[in-house]
């Protein structure tokens, strides 16, 4: 083995990359219909005041549309991101399925799962099989002396690095912004 | 290295690079035993000045400095060709059964090569030229390839090491932020 990874915890499945960063956020996904493993789907959806990825078992894509409607018609961001978590918690359809919601704003991100709202201050979330290495390389990324890119543009060079250490990422990802 | 060996010294990230002409390898200073951080301030990489190379090593300390030993002794009888050493290394393990597998490996970069050299026998030179190895090695590297892949990367790279090392420090409970550097 090259380095220490546990082959026990390896995360088979969709790999998703958001960035929160000086008033802008990008999400992106490397899922891909005609590759995908298994049941699990990756989706990220652009509303007007934030960015919604998720992944999970495809059955439960209704559900991340449902959380899209609930943030739609809330006020406050941060107060919905905590209400989903509860209801995927309480809500004895919901707690069914297993997943991972990634919620971004202008200024805050959240990592969203049953029971848990977790908020990122970084503004870096990455989830999936590539996330240490998105991770890292946005790191590097933000430390250069000039960054001129645009969030997108950093989200897609995180891919390009997670996929080039990692064998379960794919490069070609699909990446929604808000500006 | 392998968090199976529990009881063992392990977790480390030693990155290693060769860009432009130049060598730098940097390693982090936390010897960590189970849960417990025992040393902070390790030296886990050297410069073999009579051959101008590069070395760092992760995993069991003995083991580690065990490798090293030979390696520096490979050089010797090859003069300094350094693959010649790596794979004459290697080869020892497979033929002697005496030899025990150690936990170790080993980062060797030089001006021309660079290799990952493991206890257990494989030799490994990238194509990038950058070599890492220990617990957050994976963090590391993503750190450096996306650095170099930005518009205006840093030449040295001796710079391009420590940046990753700390973003890997950042990452990974087992490395931490007491970074040294050795350039060629």
């Amino acid at each position: 083995m090259f380095w220490t990874k546990n082959k026990g915890d390896k995360k088979a499945g969709t790999t998703i990359i958001g960035l929160v960063h000086s008033g802008k956020a990008a999400i992106g996904t490397d899922f891909d219909e005609a590759k995908k493993q298994g049941d699990e789907v990756g989706l990220v959806k652009s509303c007007p005041d934030f960015l919604i990825g998720f992944t999970g078992l495809c059955q439960a894509t209704s559900i991340a549309e449902n959380f899209v409607h609930k943030l739609d018609t809330r006020e406050d961001f941060e107060e919905t991101c905590r209400e989903i978590c509860q209801d995927w918690q309480t809500d004895e359809a919901l707690c069914q399925i297993p997943g991972k919601l990634v919620a971004l704003g202008r200024d805050c991100a959240y990592i969203i799962t049953a029971g848990k709202a977790d908020k990122v201050e970084t503004g870096i979330v990455a989830i999936g099989p590539g996330e240490e290495y998105a991770l890292a390389a946005i790191r590097a990324i933000l430390a250069q002396p000039d960054v001129a890119e645009s969030v997108e543009e950093i989200v897609k060079r995180a891919f390009k690095v997670a996929a080039g250490v990692c064998v379960l990422v794919n490069s070609n990802a699909n990446i929604v912004s808000l500006n | 290295m392998n968090s199976s060996n529990s009881g063992a010294f392990h977790g480390t990230t030693i990155i290693g690079m060769r860009l432009n002409g130049k060598a730098a390898i940097a390693g982090d200073g936390q010897v960590t035993f189970n849960e417990m951080v025992f040393k902070a301030g390790a030296k886990k990489i050297r410069k073999f000045d009579d051959f101008d190379v590069l070395v760092g090593f992760a995993g069991g300390a003995a083991d580690g400095l065990a490798l090293l030993q030979r390696f520096e002794e490979k050089l010797s009888e090859h003069h300094g060709n350094i693959p010649r050493a790596a794979v004459e290394l290697a080869k020892d393990w497979r033929t002697d059964r005496y030899l025990r597998r150690l936990e170790a490996m080993l980062v060797v970069v030089s001006l021309e090569n660079c290799f990952v050299i493991s206890g257990t026998g494989d030799v490994v030179e990238p194509d990038d030229g950058i070599c890492v190895i220990g617990s957050g090695a994976g963090y590391a590297l993503a750190a450096a390839r996306a650095i170099l892949s930005s518009k205006n990367p840093p030449t040295d790279p001796a710079v391009i090491v420590r940046k990753s090392l700390e973003i890997a420090a950042d990452i990974c409970i087992y490395t931490n932020n007491k970074i040294s550097v050795i350039s060629l």
